[in-house]
């Protein structure tokens, strides 16, 4: 699609995306996207950091490339060639990883691969850079990006904290603190995110209606 | 994005098939590239994994000689070419051999499992095993990394032989009898647990002759 062609669908502000992403439409606490992921890695902050580091940049290199492309990619095998550029870059990042940072490559296991499938991603290629010009495309990627880790990393340190009682492996509860270790179980995973997730409704609101109040 | 230009027909569809080649071939490179670059690099840090394994799986071990098997099937010290170590046999601190640790390899449920696993001096009896690389179903298959209780069992896991002094294969059972060549079942993990028995089947097969015919002469002499 040619740059002209954005007078059927309005080419978006690269600033405005960037903070649509990282709040109002955050993947995680509002949108819900990339569930697997986000309640299988989030059991310890470090985890949580490197997997969002990890899909940030997995999506900002696909968002570029496919951008960069959305001129030559046929309409019929969009689909395709986004899966085999995520892919690829889902590869390149395993292999990196695993070759500087063996411990966390264990860490992550099978769910670092599958960053391919991670549906976030994949609306992002269809919703914004296989239509948006690179700028706009990349500034999205990146308030994404910012925004799951932002969720992905609070819900971490959440269940690393109260779970085990340390904070990126360092100890910070007292010795009396019994962890409650429930929360380091999958399930535990679903009671946080929702906690979560009410506590960002609630400090939303809260900031909508300060912004709304007369100065 | 849409072929809009006025081809149709074979032109479109070559387009079509031009541009999804294209992108495979990029990817492809890419990807061959990046892991010859770090290929070497990830070879390296399991090499230093397996080694901490092999201390770990050989109790009373300090230090360590690394053996690989050539193309002629000979036992040989590792040298400077050879990217994983297959055999390593436990010195300890007087420098007498207290037993052998074996790298093994094969497919799990998600890919490939490479794990190591100690034999005592005599041979028969497993003293503990690793595993080292892996990518089972986390909360699943990971339990043969996590489930520390199952692991240890392997320190107890004695080899069984018929009378001609053959080994037998290890049997998965629940309520195993370890002193019988049994390893212990875990629901949720069938094919892991299959898959570790499997692998460690397979590379005694390969190397209990050799360590029976060879063990004194692959520690230096120094058995204790």
């Amino acid at each position: 699609m040619a740059d002209s062609d954005l007078l059927l669908e309005e080419r978006e502000s690269g600033p405005a995306r960037l903070r649509a992403g990282f709040w109002r439409e955050n993947p995680i606490l509002v949108q819900a996207l990339g569930m697997c992921p986000v309640l299988a890695v989030s059991n310890t902050g470090i985890n949580a950091l490197t997997m969002s580091l990890a899909t940030g940049s997995v999506l900002l290199a696909s968002a570029i490339v496919i951008s960069t492309l959305r001129g030559i990619i046929p309409q019929q095998v969009r689909l395709a060639c986004f899966v085999l550029v995520i892919a690829t870059f889902v590869t390149l990042t395993d292999m990196l990883i695993e070759a500087f940072a063996l411990e966390l490559h264990r860490a992550l296991g099978a769910f670092l691969p599958l960053i391919v499938v991670n549906c976030m991603i994949l609306s992002r290629i269809e919703i914004m850079a296989s239509r948006q010009p690179v700028s706009v495309a990349a500034m999205d990627a990146v308030g994404m990006g910012a925004g799951f880790m932002l969720g992905l990393v609070t819900l971490g340190s959440l269940r690393e904290l109260l779970g085990r009682g340390t904070l990126f492996g360092n100890q910070i509860m007292p010795d009396s603190f019994e962890p409650w270790q429930v929360l380091q179980l999958p399930g535990g995973g679903f009671f946080t995110l929702a906690a979560l997730v009410i506590g960002y409704t609630l400090l939303d609101r809260r900031l909508k209606r300060w912004r709304e109040a007369p100065a | 994005m849409t072929d809009d230009n006025g081809r149709s027909g074979i032109g479109s569809v070559l387009r079509i098939q031009g541009v999804l080649v294209s992108i495979a071939l990029v990817a492809g490179l890419a990807i061959a590239a990046v892991h010859e670059w770090t290929r070497p690099m990830v070879m390296a840090q399991r090499g230093g994994l397996l080694g901490d394994a092999a201390l770990q799986v050989m109790p009373g071990a300090t230090t360590y000689r690394i053996y690989v098997r050539g193309a002629d099937g000979s036992v040989r010290l590792m040298g400077d070419g050879d990217e994983t170590p297959e055999l390593f046999i436990g010195l300890d601190e007087q420098g007498r051999a207290v037993g052998a640790a074996i790298v093994g390899s094969g497919m799990g449920y998600a890919d490939v499992i490479q794990l190591v696993f100690g034999l005592d001096a005599s041979g028969e009896r497993l003293t503990g095993m690793r595993v080292v690389a892996s990518r089972e179903t986390p909360g699943l298959g990971s339990v043969i990394v996590d489930d520390h209780d199952w692991v240890a069992t392997f320190e107890r896991i004695h080899l069984r032989f018929d009378e001609d002094r053959e080994l037998r294969n290890l049997r998965v059972r629940s309520n195993a009898r370890h002193e019988d060549g049994e390893v212990d079942a875990i629901s949720g993990a069938t094919v892991s647990v299959v898959s570790v028995t499997r692998i460690i089947n397979q590379s005694l097969a390969e190397w209990l002759p050799t360590l029976r015919e060879q063990f004194d002469e692959l520690a230096g002499g120094g058995r204790g």
